[in-house]
């Protein structure tokens, strides 16, 4: 019972940090599209901006992942518990597990990306600007 | 409102194209890009015509005082610095006309005092119009006409060279 109060403490202590953090990530991007905004670029360019930056974000997360997976999978592994009767598994990186992964991080950029674009194109450049994004 | 004979009723593409053909803005906050130099910020307006001029951006961060601070990102500048390649970044593409928000409201009344003389005489010097926006009357020594608002009505008109004054 402590032990799973302490459990929930720091999760939730993490979860705010995460959420803490996120949240200035996002006002602080805010902001800078703002400021394109406001110095000339075009809403439709300034989202592009924004979905070119997180594609390529979520292009490197992903290739490193990949790039990790690849060097720290074991050849040859069991599957514990009540998978374990099924035997040796040969762990295998075919092109669906790449589509997949790729489709996950497209996902991602657009869950991302869609908030900020949404927030530039309903609020005005002045009142994004006034309140610094946030 | 009319620049260059047109009136800015328009879509928000066609309007931010002509916020960067028309309207130099400098800001309280500077609003300078954290990521980039400071020679690369003055450079900013000038991306969406893809209009870069390295050396005309260079001309301007001379014209107010940084010429050696070109490569210095925004972080390792002063406030009065931030400010000035703000000026800068305002004048790179040319605009007909300035709006500076408060642009000395987060620096000490020295700096302020530098920035609202080097603001005013750069857009004498390049026959810009300056709307400056102030709640410190100490600033508007070097500007034409102080139009004074109180609670968002317009009082008064003040010519500043002749002393002249309308109070509505």
């Amino acid at each position: 019972m402590h032990t799973s109060s302490i459990n929930c403490s720091v999760t939730a202590e993490l979860s705010g940090a995460g959420f803490a953090t996120l949240h200035d990530v996002y006002a602080d991007r805010r902001r800078q599209y703002a400021m394109l905004l406001a110095l000339g670029f075009s809403p439709a360019k300034t989202a592009m901006i924004g979905i070119g930056i997180g594609i390529a974000v979520a292009g490197a997360g992903t290739a490193l992942g990949v790039l990790l997976a690849a060097a720290c999978t074991p050849r040859h592994f069991a599957m514990p518990s009540l998978m374990a009767d099924l035997g040796m598994i040969e762990p295998s990186f075919t092109a669906l597990i790449a589509a997949v992964i790729i489709g996950v991080a497209l996902i991602a950029v657009a869950l991302g990306v869609a908030p900020t674009v949404w927030w530039l194109n309903k609020r005005s450049v002045a009142s994004a600007l006034s309140q610094e994004g946030r | 409102m009319t620049c260059r004979s047109r009136y800015l009723n328009l879509s928000r593409s066609a309007a931010a194209h002509d916020r960067n053909e028309c309207v130099g803005f400098i800001f309280q906050s500077y609003n300078l890009l954290p990521q980039l130099t400071a020679l690369e910020n003055i450079l900013v307006p000038t991306l969406p015509k893809r209009r870069s001029d390295p050396r005309r951006a260079q001309e301007l961060l001379d014209a107010v005082g940084l010429g050696d601070r070109g490569r210095h990102r925004p972080s390792e500048l002063s406030g009065g610095e931030q400010q000035r390649v703000a000026i800068a970044r305002a004048l790179v593409n040319d605009p007909a006309l300035i709006l500076a928000d408060e642009p000395a409201g987060n620096l000490d009344d020295e700096n302020a005092g530098k920035i609202a003389k080097l603001l005013a005489s750069a857009c004498r010097e390049r026959g810009k119009t300056l709307i400056l926006v102030t709640h410190d009357r100490n600033l508007i020594h070097p500007v034409d006409h102080v139009f004074d608002m109180r609670a968002g009505f317009l009082t008064s008109i003040e010519s500043v060279s002749g002393r002249e004054a309308a109070y509505l």
